[in-house]
């Protein structure tokens, strides 16, 4: 702690054009520009030492703790600046050969298949990435904090845990060294209001929507990236992707909450159990009326008061998650964009594929379902993308839809099968649908 | 790749704050790569852990105890934030509550506080944790509290009350519709009874955490202990007729059986320090009556003030009172002056002679008063007080509650020579600290109001002198404590100076000869105070006994019988003491 500490002051002091002396291992000397002296109510030249130790042999210096009123200043200071920053990687090469058929290996038409387009050619793009840097307050009955990143690709909307994994060894730099490129536009979906329609949207994404009321009704796909509303949406995925990463953790807590819960109900519910059973048995055993009338308030008092008791241990021990926002770096890297036609019998539709040159892969494409990324994926008659989990089959015409398009899917109303829009037979009397094999059965 | 959320069932909030960095984002408003890094490291920095290690200990303006903090890190850890506190009076629950209070504050566990204390000891919790804790609190007598009635519970998120007032019916309704984060119940063996009306209330608050404090949680028999665990922790005890075959002796209700099981079960809720076990003893400490004839201008004046005090209120309760503006605390705050010393009296005296809303014939009075008041010229108590300072060159602290008081004081001393600093309310925090510096370092003479070093170590002196004498006996007892506390080493001493037949040499007498109050460990005379049967404060028993009383050997009379009454109440709680020391010995202390 002392190491964060003195680390944290003295680039504190660097920042604001301070000049540090060390004299000795453990001490600094430093003149401060007057206006920061001011704002931080101390005088301009100062000695601090940063263990007991260090400052022993130096009375005058100043020993500083966390908690100390100077080192409270210097986070209030700091708390007001540094919300965002932003990197560029330019050390890549935006070329690749053959990048149709590296596309091809890479990405499993289910249903379908790739075909390269004859005018399309491999187009450099600015990608983005945003590494979000969250203080996680776990509250139960307890709280701790930690603090997490994760690193989001704005484009495609998906965690990058691969990149991130690598991290420490990425190049960074402070300008674009790089020709001026087009900008990625987003590929990613849902948008929040087909989460709401699919009962996929997640509390996240509820509290984003109150957090932009005027982001509900647009489509994430045809905004650009770094609008507000595109990073709140790719906020909402970071925050999922948080609870990715503290799995453990709140396991530990759920488990621990639950284990506490469990215990308090168990010792709620037996003694009032006893105390009922104590009353009903009394209650039986008068004959006076009254007095049986008055046992039978009480009772009923008694399980108010069970209720009540229990609602208290139970807000008690429920797990919040409080995300607050620390600052967020913005990474701009280029990429290769190639459109492929992705078709099948019944449809046929362009998608941009994207070639990473930093990891060297072709992304995965994205579910126009779920919203999440995978290699093999299905081409909905419709023209959507669909992953295995959001990809709904005519058991007759075997015509694939996505979850997009769940209302083209019926069930026979006889046998109970998945019958498409295509195959189904609608009855004229009483309008109900059925499969071919059912038709005229349905009444 | 998938992100799939691992808390369904839980709540997850993004903070509004959010917002900010992603518009610096999407603005473009990029800073240097050191100035997010100082910020991702200033909230490391901050980071909150477990209780393991309490955040509160560098934001309050108290050094606990080591026990203390154990004890908060027991409520805090151990029981999950239900707890029973029972130390032995003046080891400081109300610290140790007070930790447990600002570390779930500054965690933002708790948000909404209720207080419940006796009626005489709101004032006392407010003040210790704006002092201690910089912690504001309002109290159910602030005006801005009352002024909004019952919607005043909803509206203030810090409350202080008194359990008789959150008992009225009206209040009732209000404190039980209402989720608390955190309730305190001060004396909580007042919660002994269940049929009560308070141990109802209390039962039924909704609240997250609840902390019990009380030196004395079993007075009479075992129900009062089911009690009080029930509140907390309904059915740690069991019901109340499993407790009584269980862990009651048949036929006496007051020793227990199965102590082992019951000793478990009682650890879940209960801690329990004792002197001995925390190893905090203090010197004796002794009390002298200086005991003195005011001269013959002082006592008339004396008597004239009193009698004007006493036939005011004998007016006022036989409901011929003129209905002007001399109220019970006017006329208490005169009577007290007095009994400083005329100096004290005479700006009331003259504000009173000079107001229109009261009775000519008594502003007629009282403007002979003030005259009386500015022809005397000699004051008996500043003179003994000269001599008692010439007895000895030792360091001393001097109280009077009385500004005008402590000003004649200083010019008297100074012109005898003495090297002194002075110390009251209206002196500035620096000026504060550079006094007691200066009284620690070179003055003889610390000449100081009741605003005296709250929470200053004045151990280095081991005398005092009260040149009046508070006629509330907890005010005696924080004077006391001054000096009589932690560090101090050596044996203290306490003068008294008190003037034959005043009102303060009547309370001397009771509570220095019947009950030992000098001699009380501090905190006791509150539990004694607590086991009168009046329910009002000392200080107003005092003055109905005073303005009863038509004749000298009235007086005597009711101030013996109030003396009696505070000697069965030490015996009250020496009894209950001796029986909590028997139940619970050693057995509970923090660990």
């Amino acid at each position: 702690m002392a190491d964060d500490l003195q680390e944290f002051v003295l680039t504190y002091f660097d920042e604001v054009g301070a000049l540090v002396e060390r004299p000795a291992f453990g001490v600094a000397d430093v003149l401060l520009p007057d206006d920061v002296a001011g704002r931080l109510g101390v005088e301009p030249l100062l000695r601090l030492g940063f263990s007991e130790e260090a400052s022993a042999p130096y009375p005058d210096a100043r020993h500083l703790t966390v908690g100390d009123t100077l080192v409270e200043r210097i986070e209030e200071d700091v708390r007001g600046r540094g919300r965002a920053t932003r990197w560029f990687i330019n050390e890549v090469g935006v070329d690749k050969r053959n990048l149709f058929e590296a596309i091809k290996q890479a990405v499993t038409v289910a249903n379908g298949w790739l075909q390269a387009e004859k005018t399309a050619n491999e187009a450099p793009q600015r990608h983005y990435y945003v590494r979000f840097n969250f203080k996680v307050a776990l509250i139960t009955d307890d709280k701790q904090e930690e603090l997490v990143s994760v690193l989001m690709d704005l484009n495609s909307g998906q965690p990058a845990w691969e990149l991130e994994a690598t991290w420490e060894r990425v190049f960074l730099e402070r300008a674009w060294r790089l020709r001026p490129l087009p900008e990625a536009p987003l590929a990613w979906a849902p948008t929040l209001e087909e989460s709401a329609r699919l009962g996929v949207q997640s509390p996240e994404s509820r509290a984003l929507t109150q957090q932009t009321p005027d982001s509900a009704s647009t489509d994430s796909r045809s905004l650009s990236p770094l609008s507000p509303d595109s990073l709140a949406r790719l906020q909402a995925r970071a925050a999922e992707a948080v609870t990715v990463k503290l799995a453990p953790t709140i396991r530990g807590l759920e488990q621990r909450s639950a284990r506490r819960l469990e215990l308090d109900r168990a010792r709620l519910q037996a003694f009032y159990d006893d105390t009922a059973a104590d009353l009903e048995r009394r209650m039986s055993r008068t004959e006076d009326e009254a007095r049986r009338h008055a046992l039978a308030e009480k009772l009923a008092f008694v399980n108010a008061e069970r209720a009540n008791k229990l609602a208290d241990v139970e807000a008690k021990y429920r797990l919040r998650l409080v995300l607050d926002l620390i600052n967020a770096a913005l990474i701009v890297q280029p990429k290769l964009s190639l459109a492929v036609r992705v078709e099948n019998r019944y449809a046929s539709i362009q998608y941009p594929f994207i070639w990473d040159p930093l990891l060297h892969h072709v992304e995965p494409p994205v579910c126009h379902g779920c919203g999440e990324a995978h290699y093999r994926i299905h081409l909905c008659t419709n023209g959507h993308l669909a992953c295995d989990d959001c990809v709904l089959t005519c058991d007759f015409c075997k015509r694939e839809f996505c979850k997009l398009c769940e209302r083209d899917v019926g069930a026979c109303i006889v046998c109970g099968r998945a019958v498409c829009i295509k195959s189904q037979v609608r009855c004229a009397t009483c309008g109900r649908v059925t499969c071919s094999e059912h038709a005229g059965q349905c009444h | 790749m998938a992100v799939k959320s691992r808390t369904a069932n839980n709540e997850i909030a993004l903070s509004p704050s959010n917002i900010a960095v992603l518009q610096a984002l999407s603005r473009g408003a990029f800073e240097s790569e050191r100035a997010y890094r100082l910020r991702l490291q200033a909230e490391r920095l901050s980071l909150i852990q477990g209780f393991e290690e309490l955040l509160c200990l560098d934001a309050i303006d108290v050094q606990p105890f080591p026990y203390q903090v154990k004890t908060a890190q027991t409520a805090l850890r151990r029981f999950r934030g239900r707890g029973l506190l029972c130390d032995e009076v003046g080891l400081g629950k109300t610290i140790e509550a007070g930790l447990v209070l600002k570390e779930y504050l500054l965690r933002g566990l708790v948000h909404k506080v209720l207080i419940l204390t006796p009626p005489a000891l709101t004032e006392q919790w407010r003040e210790e944790l704006t002092s201690k804790f910089r912690l504001d609190f309002v109290t159910h007598d602030d005006p801005p509290f009352r002024e909004q009635g019952p919607g005043a519970w909803a509206a203030f998120d810090r409350v202080i009350a008194s359990l008789a007032t959150a008992r009225r019916p009206e209040h009732r309704a209000a404190i039980e519709a209402l989720h608390y984060d955190l309730v305190i119940v001060d004396e909580a063996h007042h919660l002994k009874n269940r049929a009560t009306v308070t141990w109802k209330l209390v039962n039924s608050l909704q609240k997250k955490y609840m902390l019990l404090l009380t030196a004395t949680p079993v007075q009479n028999d075992l129900d009062e202990l089911h009690n009080l665990i029930t509140i907390l922790q309904p059915g740690q005890l069991k019901t109340q007729r499993q407790f009584k075959r269980q862990f009651v002796v048949r036929g006496d209700p007051r020793q227990p059986k199965n102590r082992g099981e019951l000793r478990a079960l009682l650890a879940d809720v209960m801690v329990r320090n004792t002197r001995s076990q925390v190893n905090i003893t203090l010197p004796r400490r002794r009390a002298r009556t200086v005991r003195l004839k005011l001269t013959p201008p002082e006592a008339a004046l004396y008597e004239a003030v009193s009698a004007f005090v006493r036939q005011v209120l004998q007016a006022a309760s036989t409901q011929s009172g003129r209905g002007d503006t001399l109220n019970k605390f006017t006329l208490q705050t005169l009577q007290r002056e007095i009994g400083s010393s005329a100096l004290a009296a005479r700006p009331t005296l003259e504000k009173l002679a000079a107001n229109p809303a009261i009775d000519p014939e008594r502003r007629a009075a009282l403007t002979h008063l003030v005259g009386q008041a500015a022809a005397i010229d000699r004051q008996a108590k500043a003179e003994a007080l000269l001599k008692l300072l010439a007895a000895s060159d030792e360091k001393v602290l001097i109280f009077t509650h009385f500004r005008a008081t402590l000003d004649y004081l200083e010019k008297l001393l100074r012109a005898a020579g003495h090297n002194l600093v002075v110390y009251y309310g209206g002196l500035t925090h620096a000026q504060k600290n550079e006094a007691i510096a200066r009284f620690e370092a070179d003055a003889r003479i610390l000449l100081s109001t009741e605003a005296a070093g709250e929470g200053r170590n004045l151990q280095f002196c081991r005398r005092m002198i009260n040149y009046d004498l508070p006629w509330n006996p907890m005010r005696i007892e924080q004077r006391v404590g001054r000096i009589h506390r932690i560090g101090q080493t050596r044996e203290v001493e306490i003068f008294n100076l008190s003037a034959e037949g005043t009102i303060e040499d009547y309370i001397l007498h009771i509570l220095d000869t019947k009950i030992n109050m000098f001699e009380l460990v501090i905190g006791e005379m509150d539990m004694i105070l607590g086991n009168l049967a009046d329910e009002r404060d000392f200080e107003d028993i005092v003055l109905d006994v005073w303005a009863r009383a038509r004749t000298r050997e009235e007086l005597a009379a009711g101030m013996e019988e109030l003396g009696d009454a505070l000697v069965r109440a030490r015996q009250a709680y020496q009894e209950t003491k001796n029986y909590d020391e028997a139940l619970f010995g050693q057995d509970f202390g923090a660990e």
